[in-house]
């Protein structure tokens, strides 16, 4: 069975938002000018091709008082359907009857109705001549509230009078609804019919599901990222004239370019994961927390601090030292644990700069043949792995709450509060992006640590998502 | 689904995997081949049986099945000219004039010594973790080396551009990705490497052999170090460990037999001491050479098809495909029709109507009535307008329901008198409005002067708030109405109180 909804309103009041926030679809035309729907549009939401449950975008009411008055001449007993075909015989040919036409057929159609309007709206003659309109239609309807909690000054007075009309009335604002929002907007709806139980079940358990597949993609794209960041490396011949210190600083013009790319990449695959095509968020703006990737103050206000990159890098010093250690059958006394604790812990230290340590090679044959290259890269300063991770999250946060009918470009000061960056993750969950990352950086497979770090990034947005502390 | 996976499976499975993850023109192409998969949800299962059917499906020309003919011609290649270089070496090392015999320290070390130790390198580095690494430079050597084949061979005419472009594709992706094959692409290059080496002793094997059957080949030593042939006897004795239970080598006096003592020169040698070296050398190289390499070959292909075999797909790619075809695709359709044309504006006109010395008529709307001062009426439009206040109307601005008031207006109209009604701009436009104007325009006498002014939400006046400001731009242009014929204009109450 295929539910299918008629969201109606009046002009403006914010339906095609409201319908492009629950389908997730960021091309529907919304402008703050009155009457720009003027067709009715059905969307539907299919699982795995089959149809569940359809939005029906329709144009906003235009003659509401003299629909009611007709509608009033008819029999009691008309249902919509013959409501629909009776008006649109009455008024076929004339333009402003045009756009109540086309409502009365949408509503004929459909299951039920999500009346949207406007709390920060006083009510008028026409909204209760709407009302009146859609409860002499006979469908099973709810009414949406779709301002800003701060911006309904009217709503108890709307909801005195929505009750009367409606089988449920719910607050939701389609410009900052995120997906609980939509979830629960869509339990309601099951509420108010028996018989969408079962329908209803399904789609939302289908957009849980749809949901939870988009956060482990995005946790494997910024895996992706990670990987192909931390083990870049870039070439560039070196002749006989060449200073390799000079070359390799025209080289770090494109390194850090490429970087950026694949930041931009990945950006664009959490976008589109997100279903947003039209999205927008400037993360090279002059914002605290949104400058640059290589901008001094985001690799001072991301990734970890002094200190714990410090801890971080002692700690797999150590680790690697105490390999040493151990293949020399321990008579080393630890010593090489110890040197590899201090070096890293220094390291560590020298790594809040950006950028500050990447891995240079000059290789191949004789520089007089013009065989030998300077090889840029890997990065070798984990704070790298940190900041991108932070990034990524940051503009993950705010692309996967941002709701579909939001066209303005997002803010992330908005959103950063609520974020767990790489700093306030526990130790352990530190240590488990610095194992891939280091692992990354020498060259190694690194299955098993890619595992890891992909659960921590699960569970770290799914914190997010679900406000809870990680 | 493959069998038995190949190297170029797994460039059409990772060629594949990159469009089904990139592909924005078929979203959900994997999920609808999942709905139709019968078999175990094991995921290299899934993968599998999903490649067989894409290899099949596709249109797109895949690098697999080139690149797999491309090995094996390569193998064979490599085999002839390792079979070549060997029975060269030892055609060539075995050249017997008949008058002196072969130097046989010497063979030992050309035929048997280098290529054992060669060999003990091999095996060395086979137990190495990695020789290629994730930024390994030999896999990026390797790979350049294999398109540099490849456009070699595309320039020969022996592959077709497409399926060279193919391949080429295909290997730079294997390239971006060697992190993940790094070990197939290991064991794939060293079987090549072992077949080589196996066909280069196999090759010796065989020229010794035949140098021995044809020819009467007879060896000799000589040495100025200090080797007794005790010595030689017992590293011999030492080589031979392995055979020696079943043939038997040299006995000491066939050791001492062979041993060339400058002065005496060779006519004391005793020709069955001299050719008894030609079946320890056989085996010297049948043992230390081409069983090694044998051993080695069977090793390599062994590795490679266990990583064939046990390719475990937990990259972040794979699981993400894997994703895609068991979570259930939720899709919106449906799509805006294209634009009816928009309403021109009534108010674009730059001839205003006169107001002075007009007596007028306001209709508000009924519910407005912080709007129904009359007193503030009679002084706006008094100081502002040089007009004066008739009456103020509390209209429904339903044209039916207020047709008697606007009839009996039509019926005082002096040609002094002016309407001006109110309308809430801060509220959408609606039809209903334009209806109501209509109403107005029809029922009054022509080059009557009609008034529009649009209020802003209650207790604000004609005041618009900043949110509004779109609903007041939209009334001013669809309220319809010919300011050039005189009849109907929006006016802006600015300095009302």
């Amino acid at each position: 069975m295929t539910l299918s909804f008629a969201v109606i309103g009046h002009p403006n009041e914010g339906k095609s938002s409201v319908v492009s926030t629950l389908t997730e679809r960021d091309d529907i035309r919304i402008s703050p000018t009155p009457g720009e729907t003027e067709h009715s549009v059905e969307y539907t939401v299919e699982l795995d091709n089959k149809p569940l449950i359809s939005f029906i975008d329709t144009p906003g009411f235009q003659v509401p008082k003299k629909t009611l008055k007709w509608l009033s001449r008819r029999p009691l007993d008309d249902d919509a359907q013959t409501l629909s075909d009776a008006f649109e015989q009455a008024y076929s040919g004339r333009s402003a009857y045009v756009h109540d036409i086309r409502i009365l057929r949408a509503v004929a159609g459909a299951h039920g109705l999500l009346y949207v309007i406007d709390s920060s709206k006083p009510i008028g003659p026409d909204d209760l001549a709407e009302m009146e309109i859609l409860r002499r239609l006979g469908k099973t309807r709810m009414a949406v509230l779709n301002s800003k909690e701060d911006d309904s000054e009217y709503e108890e007075q709307w909801r005195a009078v929505l009750n009367r009309h409606f089988n449920a009335v719910r607050r939701f604002n389609a410009r900052e609804a995120a997906f609980d929002e939509r979830i629960r907007l869509l339990s309601a709806l099951q509420l108010t019919d028996q018989h969408w139980e079962s329908t209803l079940d399904k789609v939302i358990n289908a957009l849980s599901i749809d949901r939870s597949r988009r956060f482990g993609s995005a946790a494997d794209i910024i895996c992706s990222l990670i990987e192909d960041c931390m083990s870049k490396t870039i070439k560039a011949s070196l002749k006989t004239a060449d200073k390799p210190e000079d070359v390799q600083k025209s080289m770090m013009p494109s390194y850090t370019g490429w970087l950026r790319e694949r930041e931009e990449k990945a950006f664009k695959e959490l976008r589109s994961e997100f279903r947003h095509r039209h999205f927008e968020m400037d993360l090279n703006s002059e914002d605290l927390m949104v400058h640059d990737l290589f901008a001094k103050e985001t690799w001072r206000v991301l990734g970890l601090t002094r200190r714990q990159l410090a801890i971080v890098s002692a700690l797999a010093g150590a680790a690697a030292g105490a390999a040493v250690d151990l293949a020399l059958g321990e008579i080393t006394f630890g010593v090489f644990m110890a040197g590899g604790a201090v070096l890293g812990g220094f390291s560590g230290l020298a790594g809040s700069r950006p950028l500050s340590r990447v891995k240079v090679r000059i290789a191949g044959m004789r520089q007089q043949l013009g065989q030998q290259y300077i090889e840029l890269g890997p990065p070798k300063d984990i704070q790298l792995a940190y900041i991108l991770v932070d990034r990524a999250l940051l503009y993950l946060d705010t692309v996967s709450q941002w709701a579909h009918a939001r066209r303005e470009s997002a803010d992330p000061k908005n959103v950063i509060s609520s974020l767990p960056l790489t700093r306030q993750w526990s130790r352990k969950k530190q240590a488990v992006l610095s194992r891939f990352a280091l692992k990354i950086i020498k060259g190694k497979a690194a299955e098993q640590e890619l595992d890891n770090l992909r659960i921590v990034l699960i569970d770290v947005i799914k914190a997010v998502e679900e406000g809870r502390e990680l | 689904m493959p069998e038995r996976w190949t190297p170029g499976d797994v460039l059409d499975y990772e060629v594949l995997l990159e469009g089904e993850l990139s592909s924005s023109s078929h979203p959900g192409n994997s999920r609808d081949w999942f709905q139709g998969y019968k078999g175990r949800l094991i995921p290299k299962r899934i993968i599998c049986s999903w490649l067989e059917s894409r290899v099949k499906s596709t249109h797109t020309v895949l690098p697999g099945s080139t690149v797999n003919r491309l090995i094996r011609i390569s193998s064979i290649v490599t085999a002839f000219f390792g079979l070549l270089a060997g029975v060269g070496l030892g055609w060539g090392g075995l050249a017997y004039s008949g008058s002196h015999p072969v130097n046989l320290f010497l063979i030992l070390v050309l035929l048997s010594g280098i290529p054992f130790l060669l060999t003990s390198i091999a095996i060395i580095l086979s137990f190495f973790p990695t020789g290629i690494g994730r930024s390994g430079r030999l896999t990026h050597r390797l790979i350049k080396i294999l398109r540099g084949m490849v456009s070699f061979l595309k320039r020969l005419g022996l592959i077709d551009r497409v399926h060279a472009d193919a391949v080429i594709s295909g290997i730079t992706r294997f390239r971006n990705r060697s992190a993940i094959y790094h070990s197939l692409l290991r064991w794939s290059v060293s079987s090549v490497i072992q077949l080589r080496a196996f066909c280069f002793h196999l090759g010796i094997l065989v020229a010794v052999l035949w140098r021995g059957i044809v020819q009467d080949v007879a060896f000799a030593w000589q040495t100025t170090l200090n080797i007794n042939p005790e010595n030689l006897y017992r590293f011999t004795l030492f080589l031979s460990r392995p055979w020696r239970f079943f043939i038997s080598p040299p006995a000491l006096e066939q050791v001492e037999g062979s041993r060339i003592i400058l002065k005496e020169g060779i006519i004391g040698l005793n020709n069955s001491d001299l050719v008894v070296w030609w079946p320890f050398l056989c085996l010297l190289i049948l043992t230390y050479g081409v069983l090694p390499r044998l051993l080695l070959l069977g090793y390599s292909l062994i590795r490679k098809r266990i990583v064939l075999a046990t390719l475990p797909f937990s990259d972040t790619m794979s699981k993400r495909l894997l994703m895609l075809m068991m979570a259930p695709r939720v899709e919106v359709t449906g799509d805006e029709p294209p634009r009816e044309f928009e309403t021109e504006s009534s108010s674009s006109s730059t001839k205003s109507l006169k107001h002075e010395s007009m007596d007028f008529q306001v209709l508000i709307p009924s519910y407005r009535e912080d709007l129904m001062m009359e007193d503030s009426w009679m002084k706006y439009l008094s100081v502002y307008w040089g007009a004066s206040l008739e009456q103020i109307n509390a209209v429904s601005l339903d044209d039916e329901e207020d047709a008697h008031l606007l009839a009996s207006f039509s019926r005082q109209n002096s040609g002094r008198n002016g309407l001006l009604v109110v309308f809430e701009g801060w509220r959408p436009y609606t039809a209903a409005a334009g209806l109501y104007v209509d109403s107005i325009l029809t029922q009054l006498p022509s080059g009557t002067a009609v008034f529009a002014a649009l209020a802003g939400r209650p207790g604000m006046g004609f005041k618009m708030e900043d949110r509004d400001k779109e609903d007041f731009r939209q009334w001013k242009r669809l309220l319809p109405g010919d300011v050039g014929s005189g009849i109907c204009e929006i006016v802006e109450l600015k300095g009302w109180q």
